[in-house]
């Protein structure tokens, strides 16, 4: 009985033994690895540096912060930067710091590297496209050591939401040899192996100012192409596709797999024409290309119904308060009249490029063909490998497709139609524009703001060379392993709260 | 009169293809030919309201992701592979009963010199090489047939080359020499009328791997461009949505293969 007694303390002492050894090894919350699919848009040229033009997406912003975020609605919110103001006439801003950050390296993050940020951002010789939004900063001063003022050349008004920029992100001082390939920033997870063309790791910075990350580990796994991608989720290869083509989300529609979320957004594709190219020259000819389309059906057919909010050649999105609303039905007649008015009775041929290195660029030049062959405008479409489209089609040929992200008003049209801007892709130069665009970004008044942003969005009606259809609601794919990404636009998702079960 | 394709046609008479084969071929060269005068959907008519739509009795095979009728686009998919096939398949079959019966002929240096060349065109990786061309000089038909032509020669020219140089030493060429003909005159009244079968079948056998070649190439983006109705490209547009209605993906797929095996087995057939 004794030894039966004894036996039985032995094991029971065992596998309380096992049972604390296991306790031990645990590292409290802390579990988890997300696997992201992403696109090889740059064909492997990616660089983890913010401000260059082949940044690597998503990912900079797990490794790097902002001063200023947005949450849900596009608000500004605090991030590095605890608060800021502004002088009364908007050409001088104060921005208090937050305080005990520390970069991955554990250095401290403070005024200098900010100065030294927004430097590398709006130096000419650099030609960041962040100087497109942020160009507007003049100079940079570290008055405290928590404490920056900002000069701009002219008054702008949002210039929280511009510093809210994706790729505005803080790097420390001195970081600009190392920083493509060995990035070191404050951000909730710390760079392990940085390889986009296969596999990117981060791992989690438990030192993080907004907390711990939930997750381990994150994976940023590329493919060539959205079609494998999906692919890729529906065989558990990967937990997460930032976006994917709605039209194939009942892919996804086991709700004890998936989760689907539908985000309306600011983010449009377009077909861009270089101003420098004959015969997109001439304003006639590219006004004819951009009216003699169904607009809406160009939304149901390539998007699916409902899937999309038509635009008249404007890229400011449905919920920004600064939207011009107007009117752009097909006007076959018109075009028609407008290329023999340019000296195309006949019709006219043209080339556009395109690839499927994000979803609906095909699709929308298809369906373009097929909206425009009535006003005798005679497509021939032209596919680009995808893994360069965006280094040599993109910005090269004389007519393409493209792709952009959700940004505010006065960044948008500062980034993509301002004639200086690094990524004005038509190569449009208008002064009368950019004029305009100052005039706006520095008026005070909210209601006379709004209005000068209309008539800039009337005037890119008539005088674009973008033609811009619409903006789209976003169908975000997950596993339903993963948790706590509410359904919001990517730039406010906080991927420390992101958990995998 | 005695021509290259004597033989082979007496052959194809004479053999007991199965029906099947027979069949399958008919009908592909019916549909490649006639499918533009059939009372079919409009291939590129996109409908908005009815995208990948399942099979219906207004649509039989349903709609792709653009609305377009899938049965109207398949009928019409083999089109642009089988011109493209054709001429490059024309090119290759002169160009390589020139190369090897030359080479035959000649032997010695320009021999060596010709099979080198065709042992290098034998080496290089094909579709990659087919991509490097179609991405420098676009999806021009014309440049592509004449690169799918030079690129798949030299198997047409090393059995030609075999076989001539077989034939060469036979009595009767040899008789014919001893009469006085000529090296051109040999090639055409002894060589090419004798050749002719082992040729055709090594041309027919790279016509179908012409075929799968541009198809690759439409698959990849770099062969037929939207909104052509073509077999690869097809596939292409529709891998995303093969889970939702998986003919889009499985009746391209079908049609090429079926021709292909069909013509394979057509030339192999004994």
């Amino acid at each position: 009985m004794a030894k039966r007694r004894r036996t039985s303390s032995v094991i029971l002492a065992f596998f309380a033994l096992v049972i604390a050894v296991s306790a031990c090894g645990r590292t409290s919350a802390v579990s988890g690895v997300l696997r992201v699919g992403n696109d090889a848009g740059f064909g492997g040229a990616e660089t983890m540096d913010p401000y260059d033009g082949n940044r690597t997406w998503p990912t900079i912003n797990m490794v790097f912060d902002r001063l200023i975020g947005v949450d849900k609605d596009f608000s500004p919110i605090p991030e590095l930067a605890l608060s800021w103001s502004s002088n009364s006439d908007l050409t001088e801003w104060s921005i208090i710091l937050r305080e005990g950050v520390k970069f991955h390296d554990g250095s401290d993050f403070d005024a200098e590297d900010v100065v030294y940020s927004i430097n590398r951002m709006i130096d000419p010789e650099f030609d960041s496209p962040v100087r497109a939004v942020l160009g507007v900063i003049t100079s940079a001063t570290a008055i405290a050591p928590y404490e920056v003022k900002l000069n701009l050349s002219v008054g702008e008004a949002d210039l929280p939401l511009l510093l809210a920029d994706y790729r505005a992100l803080m790097t420390p001082v001195g970081s600009q040899e190392t920083i493509g390939k060995n990035p070191i920033g404050t951000g909730p997870f710390k760079m392990q192996t940085f390889d986009p063309a296969g596999t990117t790791v981060l791992l989690a910075n438990a030192d993080y100012f907004f907390g711990q990350p939930k997750l381990e580990r994150i994976e940023i796994i590329t493919f060539a192409d959205s079609q494998s991608a999906g692919q890729a989720l529906a065989g558990d290869q990967v937990d997460l596709l930032l976006a994917i083509d709605g039209k194939s989300s009942s892919m996804f529609g086991d709700k004890s797999k998936f989760t689907l979320q539908q985000i309306p957004t600011g983010d449009w594709n377009a077909i861009d024409f270089r101003v420098d190219q004959k015969p997109f020259d001439d304003a006639r000819v590219r006004k004819a290309l951009r009216i003699a389309a169904d607009r809406q059906a160009i939304v149901d057919t390539v998007l699916g119904a409902g899937a999309g909010v038509v635009s008249c050649d404007t890229p400011v999105w449905s919920a920004d308060p600064y939207r011009w609303e107007g009117s752009c039905p097909k006007d076959t007649e018109g075009a028609k009249a407008l290329l023999a008015e340019a000296g195309f009775k006949d019709g006219i041929d043209i080339e556009i490029f395109t690839s499927d290195v994000e979803v609906h660029m095909v699709e929308l030049v298809t369906v373009y063909k097929d909206q425009v062959k009535d006003a005798g405008i005679r497509v021939s479409i032209k596919i680009a490998d995808a893994s360069g489209f965006w280094d040599d089609v993109w910005m090269k040929e004389p007519a393409f497709v493209d792709s952009w992200g959700q940004r505010p008003a006065t960044q948008v049209l500062n980034e993509v139609y301002r004639s200086t801007a690094t990524w004005n892709p038509t190569g449009q130069v208008d002064s009368d524009l950019d004029a305009m665009l100052d005039d706006a970004r520095s008026t005070l008044d909210r209601d006379e703001r709004t209005k000068k942003y209309a008539k800039i969005q009337e005037r890119l009606f008539e005088n674009s060379a973008i033609f811009l259809p619409y903006h789209k609601t976003l169908t975000r794919a997950m596993s339903s392993k993963v948790q706590g990404i509410e359904p919001i636009v990517i730039d406010a998702v906080r991927w420390e709260k992101i958990s995998v079960k | 009169m005695k021509t290259i394709l004597t033989k082979p046609v007496a052959s194809l008479r004479s053999r007991r293809v199965k029906p099947l084969v027979l069949f399958t071929i008919t009908f592909h060269g019916f549909i490649a030919v006639l499918a533009p005068f059939l009372p079919l959907a409009s291939t590129d008519a996109q409908d908005s309201g009815s995208l990948l739509q399942g099979p219906s009795l207004e649509h039989w095979l349903g709609t792709d992701s653009l609305g377009r009728d899938v049965f109207s686009r398949l009928l019409h998919g083999g089109r642009p592979s089988l011109l493209i096939a054709v001429a490059a398949t024309l090119i290759s079959a002169v160009a390589g009963i020139v190369i090897g019966s030359l080479s035959a002929l000649a032997g010695g240096w320009l021999d060596d010199a010709l099979s080198r060349l065709l042992d290098f065109l034998l080496a290089l990786p094909t579709l990659i090489l087919l991509l490097l061309i179609s991405s420098f000089f676009g999806q021009d038909p014309f440049i592509l047939s004449l690169a799918l032509g030079l690129m798949y020669l030299a198997p047409i020219a090393r059995v030609t080359r075999s076989t001539t140089q077989t034939l060469l030493a036979r009595d009767f060429v040899r008789v014919a020499r001893m009469q006085g003909a000529g090296n051109l005159a040999i090639l055409r009244g002894e060589v090419l009328p004798n050749v002719g079968w082992v040729v055709f079948t090594e041309v027919t056998m790279q016509f179908t791997w012409i075929l799968l070649a541009f198809s690759s190439l439409s698959f990849l983006g770099l062969g037929a461009s939207p909104p052509t109705p073509e077999w690869g490209l097809m596939i292409a547009e529709s891998r995303s949505y093969m889970t939702l209605n998986p003919i889009l993906v499985i009746s391209p797929i079908l049609m090429l293969a079926s021709l292909v095996l069909a013509i394979q087995a057509l030339a192999d057939h004994e």
